[in-house]
C-alpha cells in the first residue's frame, strides 16, 4: 500500500491536462482541415486513413506532363490515359479510354509490345516500339510497370522519339554526305597529284634539250666564240639549272599534302644522321663543325621529315659568313602542356592534350633582321639576291608546309648578320593515320 | 555511440526533428516550405530534420500512437513536441521549440 | 674495241638521235647508225633478213603507235633477236620500270643524260663491253 501526495496528484494533472490539450489541438486541426491523414496502428498492423482528397496534385502532373501515361488492365484495356498520348495519337481521349492498347501500336511492333507486356507482368519492362496514329507511324520508347498489389493494373509511360529520329537521319545523311566528299577530295588529290607528276616531267623535258643543246654548241664552238658569247651561253644554262630546281621543288611542294602517306613512328636521329651524310661534302668544304644532340621518335612521314631536315641544315651551310668556318648545332627537348604552361601552349596554339618535341637548328651564318622572321617562310620570298646565293625561294615554305601537315609549328629567330635559329615544333604522336613501325 | 553522439549534440544546442507529410498534399507542401524557411533562419547547423511520407511509410504507427499528417515532432532534445499542421504559424512553433528569439 | 659496229637507235625524238649520233662521233669508232622512230619500224627493220643485224640496240620507252616495252617483248621472243644487247635509253626515272625492264631481257636501263659528255661516256663504256661500270656512274 502507497500512499497518494498531493504533489503526485498535481503532477498527475499536469500531465493530463497536457495531453487533453494536445488531443483538442489534433481534433481542431481535423477540423480546420489542416490535416491531411493519420497513421494509426489497427489490428496490430499500421495503416494510413486519409481525411480528404490528396490526389489533386498527382493528377495535375500526369495530365499535364510531356509524356504519354496510361493505365492499363492487365489484358491491355486502356482505364485512364492523359491528354498527352491522346494528342500524340491523334484521337480524343473519350475514345482512346476504351479501347485497347494494342489498336495503336503498328503491326510491325505488336509482337514485340506483347513480349515486354508479358515481361512488365512480372515486374517491369522498357522497349522501343511504333505507335500508329496521326497518319504517321511514332516511334516511342515505352516503360511498363506492374502496379500490383495496390492496383490490378500496368502502368505505360510513353515517350515520343520522333524528333530524336529525325536528329538521327540528318546526322546519318551529313555523315554520308562528308563520306562521299571525302571520297571525291581523295580522287581529286590524286589526280592532282598525277597531274603535277606528268607537268613537271614533261616541264623537264625541253628544259634536259636546253641543256644538252647549249652544252654542245659550248663544245663546238668552244674557240671561236668570244668570251662574251660564252658568258651568254652560260646563263642560259644557269637559268636552265634553275628551272629544273624550281620545277622539282614545285613538284615536292605540292606533293606535301598526300592522302596516303602514312604517319610512322620515326626516328629523328637517323634521319639527321643520313641528311648530313648528303652534306658530307659540303660540310668538308665549308671547314663547318655539327654538333647534334639526341633527338626523339615521333609519329611523322620519314621522307617528309627528311626533305625537311635537308633544307634546315643546307640553309645553315649555304649561308654561312665569308671566312668565318660554319658551326651548326641541332638539339630538341620535350614540352608538356603540364610542364611548359599554357601560356607557351596558348602562345603557339598548341594542342594541350600533346606533348611535342622541339628541334632547335642553331647556325653562325649571315643571318636576318627578326622583322623579316615571318616573310622567309612564305613561298618565293627571298631577302637576298639571286647572284649572292643560289636558291628557289621555296625551301623554307616547303618546311612550313611539311611542319603544318604534320600539325607541328616553325618559326625562326635572327640577328642581321649574326646568325639564325630555327625552332620546329612537332607533335610526339598522330591522331589519325598513325601506324607503328 | 549513437546516443553518445546525440548527447553532445544537445549540449551544443542541436534539435532533432521529424515532420510527417503526405506526398504532394497542399498541406503538405506548405509544412515543408514552413520548416525549412525556419531552419534556415534560426536554426542553421544545429538542426537534424527527417521528413517522412507516412504513405510510403506507415510503419511510424509502431514508433507513436497516432501520427497526424502534417505534423512536426520534436524527439530531442526531451520533452518530445508535436505540432500538427502546416506550421504556418511560425510564431507557435518557434516558442514552442524553445528557440531564443536574439541569436 | 670491235671494229664496223653497228648500233640501232629506236626514239621518236629527232634531236635524241641526232644528239647520240653527234656524241657517237666523238669515239671515233667506225659506228654505223640505223635509226627507227617506233617500236613498229625498229621492229621491220631487225625482222629484215637481208639487213645485217645491230650488235647494239638503244631503245627509247615512250613512243607512238609500239612503245618500247612491246617491242623489247617482241625482241626477246625472236630466237634471232634476243641475244642482242639492248639498253634502255629514256627520260622516265622511274626505278620500278628499271627492275621491270631488265627482267624483260634489257641489259641496262639509261637515263638520258643532260650533258653530252656524259653520253659519249655511256657509249665507250657500252663498246667496251664493260656495262656494270654504268652503275657506279649513278646513270
Amino acid at each position: 500500500m502507497y500512499t497518494v501526495t498531493a504533489e503526485d496528484m498535481l503532477s498527475e494533472i499536469g500531465d493530463l491536462k497536457l495531453r487533453l490539450s494536445e488531443a483538442q489541438e489534433a481534433i481542431d486541426a481535423i477540423k480546420n482541415g489542416s490535416v491531411d491523414a493519420f497513421a494509426i496502428r489497427k489490428d496490430g498492423k499500421p495503416e494510413v486513413f486519409t481525411l480528404q482528397s490528396l490526389d489533386y496534385a498527382y493528377r495535375v502532373l500526369i495530365e499535364k506532363f510531356s509524356e504519354g501515361a496510361l493505365n492499363l488492365t492487365l489484358d491491355g484495356l486502356i482505364i485512364y490515359s492523359n491528354s498527352y498520348f491522346s494528342k500524340l495519337i491523334g484521337i480524343p481521349n473519350e475514345k482512346v479510354t476504351g479501347s485497347y492498347i494494342f489498336d495503336f501500336i503498328s503491326g510491325e511492333s505488336r509482337k514485340k509490345f506483347q513480349e515486354h507486356f508479358v515481361l512488365a507482368l512480372k515486374g517491369c519492362s522498357k522497349t522501343e516500339i511504333t505507335l500508329s496514329g496521326n497518319n504517321r507511324d511514332i516511334p516511342v520508347y515505352v516503360s511498363l510497370t506492374n502496379l500490383q498489389p495496390q492496383l490490378a493494373t500496368v502502368g505505360m509511360i510513353v515517350t515520343d522519339l520522333s524528333e530524336k529520329k529525325l536528329y538521327e537521319q540528318l546526322f546519318e545523311l551529313h555523315t554520308e554526305t562528308l563520306r562521299k566528299k571525302n571520297v571525291e577530295l581523295e580522287h581529286l588529290n590524286k589526280s592532282l597529284d598525277q597531274f603535277a607528276s606528268i607537268a613537271s616531267h614533261d616541264l623537264q623535258e625541253p628544259l634536259r634539250k636546253i641543256k644538252t643543246f647549249t652544252a654542245l654548241l659550248k663544245m663546238k664552238a668552244n674557240q671561236t666564240l668570244s668570251a662574251e658569247s660564252n658568258e651568254l651561253i652560260d646563263k642560259i644554262k644557269r637559268s636552265s639549272e634553275r628551272m629544273s630546281l624550281l620545277i622539282n621543288d614545285v613538284l615536292n611542294f605540292s606533293r606535301v599534302v598526300h592522302m596516303e602517306d602514312m604517319f610512322v613512328k620515326t626516328d629523328l636521329n637517323q634521319i639527321l644522321n643520313d641528311t648530313l651524310k648528303d652534306f658530307d661534302l659540303l660540310i668538308l668544304e665549308k671547314n663547318a663543325v655539327v654538333s647534334i644532340g639526341i633527338l626523339p621518335v615521333v609519329d611523322a612521314i620519314p621522307l617528309q621529315i627528311n626533305q625537311l631536315f635537308y633544307n634546315l641544315v643546307g640553309n645553315a651551310l649555304k649561308f654561312s659568313k665569308i671566312g668565318t668556318p660554319a658551326a651548326l648545332s641541332i638539339s630538341s627537348r620535350i614540352l608538356s602542356a603540364e610542364e611548359n604552361g599554357n601560356e607557351f601552349y596558348s602562345k603557339f596554339n598548341l594542342d594541350e592534350q600533346l606533348s611535342y618535341s622541339e628541334i632547335c637548328f642553331k647556325d653562325n651564318g649571315i643571318g636576318f633582321e627578326q622583322q623579316f622572321a615571318e616573310q622567309i617562310f612564305s613561298i618565293f620570298e627571298r631577302l637576298n639576291s639571286q647572284e649572292q646565293y643560289s636558291g628557289t625561294g621555296i625551301g623554307l615554305a616547303l618546311c612550313r608546309k611539311i611542319v603544318q601537315h604534320h600539325h607541328g609549328r616553325i618559326r625562326a629567330e635572327g640577328k642581321d648578320n649574326d646568325g639564325a635559329i630555327f625552332y620546329v615544333l612537332l607533335p610526339l604522336t598522330q591522331e589519325t593515320n598513325a601506324a607503328s613501325n | 555511440m549513437k546516443n553518445k553522439s546525440k548527447l553532445e549534440c544537445i549540449s551544443k544546442g542541436k534539435i532533432f526533428l521529424k515532420l510527417y507529410i503526405t506526398g504532394m498534399s497542399e498541406n503538405s507542401v506548405r509544412a515543408i516550405q514552413n520548416i525549412t524557411l525556419l531552419c534556415d533562419q534560426y536554426l542553421t547547423g544545429r538542426v537534424d530534420l527527417e521528413i517522412i511520407d507516412i504513405y510510403k511509410n506507415p510503419s511510424v504507427a509502431e514508433e507513436q500512437m497516432i501520427v497526424f499528417s502534417p505534423s512536426l515532432i520534436r524527439q530531442l532534445p526531451l520533452p518530445k513536441k508535436t505540432f500538427i499542421g502546416d506550421l504556418s504559424d511560425a510564431k507557435k512553433v518557434i516558442l514552442g521549440l524553445g528557440i531564443t528569439l536574439n541569436e | 674495241m670491235k671494229e664496223n659496229i653497228v648500233i640501232l637507235i629506236v626514239d621518236d625524238d629527232e634531236d635524241d638521235r641526232k644528239l647520240f649520233i653527234e656524241s657517237a662521233k666523238e669515239t671515233n669508232a667506225g659506228i654505223t647508225f640505223v635509226t627507227a622512230s617506233d617500236g613498229q619500224e625498229a621492229l621491220r627493220l631487225l625482222k629484215d633478213e637481208h639487213i645485217r643485224l645491230p650488235d647494239y640496240i638503244f631503245l627509247d620507252l615512250r613512243m607512238p603507235r609500239v612503245g618500247g616495252r612491246k617491242c623489247l617483248e617482241e625482241i626477246g621472243k625472236d630466237k634471232r633477236l634476243r641475244d642482242i644487247p639492248v639498253f634502255i635509253y629514256t627520260t622516265s626515272t622511274d626505278v620500278k620500270d628499271s627492275r621491270e625492264l631488265k627482267e624483260m631481257g634489257a641489259v641496262h636501263f639509261i637515263s638520258k643524260p643532260a650533258d653530252p659528255g656524259d653520253i659519249y661516256y655511256i657509249l665507250s663504256v657500252v663498246l667496251d663491253e664493260k656495262w656494270d661500270q654504268l652503275n657506279k656512274k649513278g646513270v
